[in-house]
């Protein structure tokens, strides 16, 4: 024990307790004297006044005697930074401030512009350091953010700096092999960060790193996790996805294995399922789709049908449904099936089928009443809200189907009080399909054919430019529109055009998202139409705002790019 | 007469202070007899009424020396020490002010300082005047209740003096001068009288568009180490002690951030959390030259000049 410590017991403890005299030992000899002396010079003197003395005197010699410590092997300074490469400079103090400023006033799409813009440097032009913590902080923060494509924008932008700077921050490394210490103690946030930034660059040991600890995983986790294998999903993951989704003990995972394993076209789910479907599925060219029933069995569950969980626990209405020919279970296993599938069915080139299937869909059965007003078994029921009723009754089970534009809902009464309905829908739609498998060549096919202008709004994001710029798009949904159109690219003036035209006249401001969206993006020719509207004294306040926003998100693109100017 | 009625004033106010004194001293007792471990329980009330009653005896220096240890942090451990050093220091400052009579001149302007006599402005530029080009080393800001308290560290290049510059602004006020961390100001600064006194008043200046140095520093802790306890041994009610030490680095344990020096010396040193990271990021973790303000508390790091270029780095140090 020191000098300070007899002192600091002795006044917590309190002169009534204890009057202070220190044992011999307890002070350095020099102090014991001391106190000898200061006990004799204040004879008489209150216990707490000789205490609060020597405490003084104590703590004096204390500071008195304040030296650095030893060097010590416990302690190590921190490491600095990596040198960056040679020929490495920083871009301006401005642009740092501006990246600074899009930040803190949540305008990522810009960000992610102007990061861009600064890619196109090479490498050779680096963020400042002083302004990477809080463009960090964000990249960690925002659940959604943490996912786009400008945060590796953002590594390669900070430099080797930056990945130090991550580090020190608590955030995971760069550096090889330090992914499996890393991943160790990682929060779940920052394992799915790994996982999705090693899934670019390196998809197998993302998968090691997954499997190294996937036992220990809680439910939760392991829902979140495995979805990141969607990254740079490969035929090489679906050994693991396989057994997951086989044998997980959670019904949640298990379903995320497999919705991963549908989107592999070449999978022992999706060969299993076209197994399934062969023979049971015929295109003529005079009398259309032909199909045969398919009878229930284990398989199907194993095959993961999603829809008719409550069809599949019962397998009396399986086959009542069966006996009826309503194709249910086709049509759930069509939409998993590849091009490349329609392609051998229907004996034609790609092309030709992935057109054959918008001109002909499968299973345009729900849209087509003429089914149930033929066949004698269906009851047409009184409309409801406008829509086609139909009905089966039997003894045990009662079956209504009710005809919409997009889906026919499916009621089952189990007993007088319980009813389950899903639904399923009327036509088949190669949509599903093209964006689980990402198709592009699929998306394409559709697009130049430019059948059916319903379907070819959803592939927007697979539209060149120049498609984009000619395509009318006044009657979609705006934020689906802004959504979909791909991220880098620059819209033309027409393009451009009619989508501020269209938000205009639906006469709603353009939220803060929209204008994120758009600033990037749009073409400078609409300022005059920007300026106009501001003119018109009958433009509301909010299109007022928003347009002014625009024009300054404009504005701001236009200094980025000043910026960054490449020389 | 105006001198036969500041005399009358003087020794009513010291008649005040001596009685505010006795009822302090009976309040220390109490305190010290009851024990200090139930102290936190009642920190928040505790130490307010006495603090009124030094105000009330014209003694406002140790009324803030009181609400000071109101607003101490009681979590962990370490206030048990320090609350026990600064009574023992609260009480050595009422003794020493019973017996004033037995100080040197200088001493006895410490003391009087100390309980809260104050120096007028005009008094102390009145005083002699150290001309030197200063520069900002760091600002403060404070809130005090309504009151915003500005202090200033300044290092004179030729004299290699440390001096510290207090703003007091009420409300709506404009502060006299606006200095900023980092600028150089060619000027005279007269000190305030006492025992290694640093508060100082500006007489003249004129701020210096170039011709900025780097200050001189300590080679190392051992050095500053020195300094500190020098500084300590000279005034033991000193509050904190200003030094520059070159060839710092950063090291963190996990709970605590650390100065390691060239030669491997280390203190363990408060930074804001808000300030570590752009500290990290400035250095690149590499050797730094930083200001470092020595209290009972430790050592505090405020602003750095990174190396090598020596480019000065100063952060908004505002605190309630």
């Amino acid at each position: 024990m020191n000098a300070t410590d007899t002192i600091v017991n002795a006044a917590l403890l309190g002169t009534a307790a204890k009057e202070f005299v220190p044992n011999d030992g307890e002070l350095p000899a020099f102090l014991q004297e001391a106190f000898a002396r200061l006990r004799s010079e204040t004879a008489g003197a209150d216990p707490e006044e000789v205490l609060y003395r020597m405490g003084a005197l104590v703590f004096a010699c204390q500071r008195a005697g304040t030296e650095p410590e030893a060097a010590d092997e416990s302690l190590s300074a921190i490491e600095p930074a990596a040198e960056e490469e040679e020929g490495t400079t920083y871009f301006s103090r401005d642009f740092g401030q501006m990246l600074e400023h899009l930040c803190a006033n949540k305008h990522y799409g810009l960000l992610e512009y102007a990061y861009r813009r600064a890619m196109e440097w090479g490498g050779k032009r680096l963020i400042p350091p002083a302004y990477l913590p809080d463009l960090f902080r964000k990249a960690y923060a925002d659940e959604y953010t943490m996912y786009q494509n400008f945060q590796r924008m953002l590594w390669t932008l900070a430099g080797r700096r930056g990945v130090w700077l991550r580090k020190q921050m608590g955030y995971d490394a760069e550096n090889e092999g330090e992914e499996e210490e890393m991943w160790k103690t990682a929060s779940l946030k920052v394992r799915k960060h790994m996982l999705y930034r090693l899934r670019k660059t390196q998809p197998d040991k993302a998968l090691a790193l997954l499997q190294s600890d996937w036992k220990e995983q809680t439910v939760e986790h392991r829902e979140h996790l495995v979805t990141c294998l969607g990254t740079g999903l490969s035929v090489a993951d679906e050994p693991f996805l396989q057994m997951v989704a086989e044998k997980d003990r959670s019904d949640s995972v298990r379903k995320a294995a497999q919705k991963l394993l549908l989107s592999l076209p070449d999978s022992q789910l999706i060969r299993e399922s076209a197994d399934m479907l062969r023979g049971k599925l015929r295109y003529q060219e005079k009398t259309g789709w032909e199909y045969e029933p398919l009878e229930y069995t284990p398989q199907l569950k194993t095959l993961g049908l999603q829809y008719h969980a409550t069809v599949l626990r019962n397998a009396s209405i399986l086959q009542q449904l069966a006996e009826h020919q309503l194709p249910i279970l086709h049509c759930e296993l069509i939409e998993r099936m590849p091009l490349d599938f329609w392609a051998e069915l229907l004996d034609r080139s790609p092309e030709e089928a992935a057109e054959l299937l918008v001109r002909k869909p499968p299973f345009d059965l729900f849209n087509n009443t003429d089914f149930f007003e033929q066949n004698k078994e269906f009851e047409k029921a009184p409309n409801l809200m406008g829509r086609n009723r139909f009905s089966i009754e039997n003894n045990q089970v009662s079956v209504t189907i009710h005809t919409d534009e997009d889906y026919a809902f499916i009621g089952i009464a189990t007993s007088e009080y319980t009813r389950e309905s899903y639904e399923v829908k009327t036509h088949f739609s190669p949509i599903k399909a093209i964006f689980r498998f990402n198709d592009a060549r699929w998306a394409r096919y559709i697009i130049q054919a430019n059948l059916k202008k319903k379907l070819t709004s959803q592939l927007i994001q697979f539209m060149t430019p120049e498609e984009l710029e000619e395509f009318d798009c006044r009657d979609i949904h705006m934020g689906i529109l802004l959504s979909d159109l791909a991220d880098d690219q620059p819209w033309g003036p027409k393009l451009s055009t009619r989508i501020v035209e269209q938000l205009i006249k639906q006469k709603k401001d353009f939220n803060t998202d929209k204008i994120d969206t758009m600033a990037p993006r749009i073409h400078r020719s609409i300022i005059p139409l920007l300026n106009r509207t501001l003119a018109n004294k009958q433009t509301s306040k909010q299109i007022a705002e928003s347009c002014q926003k625009l024009k300054e998100g404009l504005e701001l693109r236009d200094e980025i790019d000043r910026l960054v100017a490449l020389p | 007469m105006d001198e036969a009625a500041q005399a009358r004033r003087q020794t009513q106010r010291h008649k005040n202070v001596m009685q505010g004194i006795d009822d302090l001293q009976v309040w220390l007792k109490d305190l010290l007899r009851n024990g200090l471990l139930q102290v936190p329980e009642r920190a928040d009330k505790l130490f307010e009424g006495m603090a009124r009653r030094m105000v009330d005896a014209q003694a406002p220096g140790l009324a803030g020396r009181l609400r000071a240890l109101g607003e101490m942090d009681f979590t962990g451990e370490s206030w048990k020490a320090l609350l026990t050093e600064r009574l023992g220091k609260l009480w050595l400052l009422t003794e020493a002010y019973r017996h004033l009579e037995r100080r040197s001149e200088a001493w006895q302007c410490e003391i009087r300082t100390l309980i809260g006599y104050p120096q007028t402005k005009e008094e102390v530029l009145a005083g002699e005047a150290v001309a030197d080009r200063w520069m900002v080393l760091h600002k403060r800001v404070r809130r005090v209740d309504q009151l915003k308290v500005e202090s200033y560290w300044l290092y004179g290049e030729r004299s290699g003096r440390m001096a510290v510059y207090l703003e007091f602004l009420a409300p709506k006020k404009i502060p006299e001068m606006s200095l900023v961390p980092g600028d150089f100001y060619d000027g005279e600064l007269c000190f305030y009288s006492g025992v290694g006194s640093l508060r100082a008043l500006f007489r003249s200046h004129q701020r210096v568009g170039e011709g900025g140095f780097v200050p001189a520093a300590c080679s190392g802790l051992e050095e500053a180490a020195a300094r500190y306890r020098a500084a300590v041994g000279e005034n033991p009610f000193i509050d904190e002690v200003p030094t520059v030490v070159d060839g710092l680095r950063l090291a963190e344990d996990g709970t605590r951030s650390w100065v390691v020096d060239a030669e491997g010396k280390r203190f363990p040193v408060r930074i804001r959390e808000e300030i570590r990271i752009p500290l990290l990021v400035t250095t690149g973790g590499k050797p730094f030259r930083g200001f470092l303000l020595a209290d009972e508390e430790g050592w505090e790091l405020l602003s750095i000049w990174n190396q090598p270029n020596d480019e000065f780095y100063c952060w908004r140090d505002e605190r309630d």
